[in-house]
């Protein structure tokens, strides 16, 4: 009787440890997301937008286009301007917004993302923001 | 009979005593466990300080640390290295200007970084202070609790935790400086701060040897580089960096 | 006597058996530890890394400077070409302004992670602002 106690007392505490080291295993390879790079990401965004708007074009700036754009003037050169300016320079491709303060049909470089990594904005000194998304490739 | 129940008593003490062992283990191993769990901890508040700080010496700005729990924090230097200790027991190392003091049982730390220019900017310095702590400054210090962050008390003399002493027109980056540390820390973070002056100087000073044009103001301004130290005076460079603007020729800072 | 001794043998194998697994169990979950602190480790490198795109631009060793005004996120191409002059020690990594090296300490053959992100680049020979891409490697 009490070898058979024994023997059922050893098979549990058998049974409890492969328990535990399944557990631990388990929770090694669930996998611990890079919530990090979201913060990155989002400098990369701001970057882009802040480096953009000083860029030279001619004797102007990018900012200047952009509110000669939203002052009712000539908007055919923002969207590849930011193009050129995009393109090789952003890992990812990514949607441009030019909103214009009195709220006019915005500037736009792309169709929208279908996800969105980060994000970026800047208010220009008129008032008239541009935006940017950095899109996920699916 | 007498001999069965003797091996039975003796089996019952082999049990225990093995049982013993194993519990001894157990515990043994709980309390490594519980000691590297600290250490962890400990890790991650040093490194979560110094991205804060690295994040801080972008752009002047203040911010509190707080984790919820009390820890303590020590500033240690020598000519080899530069760390802040957390708990006693890790050490972060940095190499940037950053002053700070050893404060105990503290759960929340006021940051608080500010431009220092002579006359270009040099670097965004740090400053870590205790907000349990009062201050009082002495002498003639223009602007002393204007620079200061939300959150630190300034009092009078007698009522004050740390007196701090202003020379006459000391630039208020020092000030703060000997506010926060111990005498140890701020030599340390005066000698990274002259250190760092001297590369910036060095920087500027390789711009103004490569420009075209307005080749006398380039000469004698890297003249007035070469002069130039913490204690200096920086209107005549100043002027002559606005005189290459005047000419129309490319500024050097 | 012989069915004692032979109890005795029993428990003391099955312990012993137990003490084994117990042992195995305990080595295991501290493989584990150490191997989440060296990927907290990774982790921590990561970030510091990735975060030079905000530290360089802002470094006034690189920075813009006007008369004592300073363009955000845009660096000076002059300083960009002497920076390189041992003072920083970022670790091993390589960072780039475009074709510009400002640090070198990345070695060979070895498998590299890289991070980028726009900023701008003002050149003082010609006055003008373009778009340049910051590249940290590790």
């Amino acid at each position: 009787m009490v070898k058979k106690g024994q023997i059922e007392a050893m098979g549990l505490v058998i049974i409890l440890v492969l328990l535990v080291l399944l557990g631990l295993f388990f929770l090694k390879y669930s996998g611990k997301e890079e919530v990090d790079s979201d913060r990155f990401l989002t400098i990369r965004a701001n970057n882009f937008l802040n480096s953009l708007r000083q860029v030279s074009i001619g004797v102007n700036s990018f900012e200047d286009l952009a509110l000669e754009c939203c002052a009712g003037g000539n908007c055919g050169n923002v969207g590849p301007r930011v193009s050129a300016n995009g393109d090789g320079y952003l890992d990812e491709d990514f949607y441009f917004e030019l909103k214009c303060a009195d709220e006019s049909t915005p500037v736009v470089k792309s169709t929208n993302c279908a996800s969105t990594v980060a994000s970026g904005h800047v208010v220009l000194v008129s008032g008239d923001e541009m935006f940017v998304r950095l899109c996920r490739d699916f | 009979m007498g001999k069965r129940g003797q091996g039975m008593q003796f089996n019952w003490i082999f049990v225990v005593v093995a049982g013993a062992i194993i519990l001894a283990m157990f515990t043994g191993f709980a309390v490594k466990y519980v000691d590297l769990r600290e250490s962890i901890n400990d890790a991650e508040i040093g490194r979560g300080l110094d991205q804060i700080f690295l994040s801080a010496k972008s752009t002047a700005q203040y911010k509190t640390f707080d984790i919820g729990r009390e820890f303590d924090i020590n500033f240690f230097c020598d000519e080899s290295v530069n760390e802040f200790i957390i708990n006693k027991n890790y050490g972060q190392e940095y190499d940037y200007v950053l002053f700070g003091g050893d404060y105990e049982d503290v759960e929340e730390l006021i940051i608080w970084s500010r431009e220092f220019k002579h006359p270009f900017r040099v670097d965004n310095i740090i400053y870590v202070f205790d907000p349990r702590k009062t201050v009082a400054v002495i002498g003639d210090a223009q602007g002393f609790e204007d620079g200061l962050p939300e959150g630190i008390q300034v009092v009078n003399q007698n009522q004050a935790d740390i007196v701090v002493n202003a020379g006459p027109n000391e630039d208020l980056a020092f000030v703060y400086a000997r506010m926060v540390s111990d005498d140890e820390t701020y030599n340390c973070g005066v000698e990274l701060l002259q250190d760092k002056f001297e590369n910036v100087k060095s920087i500027y000073y390789g711009k103004a040897s490569n420009m075209p044009g307005c080749a006398s103001i380039y000469a004698d301004l890297r003249t007035e580089l070469t002069m130039l130290s913490l204690d200096s005076d920086v209107e005549s460079l100043e002027d002559k960096n606005r005189d290459l603007s005047d000419v129309g020729c490319e500024v050097v800072f | 006597m012989k069915r004692g001794q032979l109890q005795i043998q029993e428990t003391a194998i099955v312990i012993f058996i137990i003490t084994v697994i117990i042992a195995i169990a305990l080595i295991v979950f501290y493989r584990y530890t150490i191997d989440d602190i060296k990927d907290d480790n990774a982790r921590y490198l990561d970030i510091k890394a990735k975060g030079l795109i905000e530290i360089l631009p802002n470094l006034p060793e690189l920075k813009v400077s006007e008369l004592g005004i300073e363009a955000d996120w845009c660096i000076d191409k002059k300083k960009a070409l002497i920076f390189d002059n041992g003072f920083y020690d970022f670790g091993r990594k390589r960072l780039k302004i475009d074709e510009i090296v400002l640090y070198d300490e990345l070695g060979v053959g070895q498998d590299t992670r890289k991070f980028s992100s726009p900023v701008c680049m003002y050149d003082p020979m010609n006055g003008r602002k373009t778009m340049a891409k910051l590249v940290v490697e590790w």
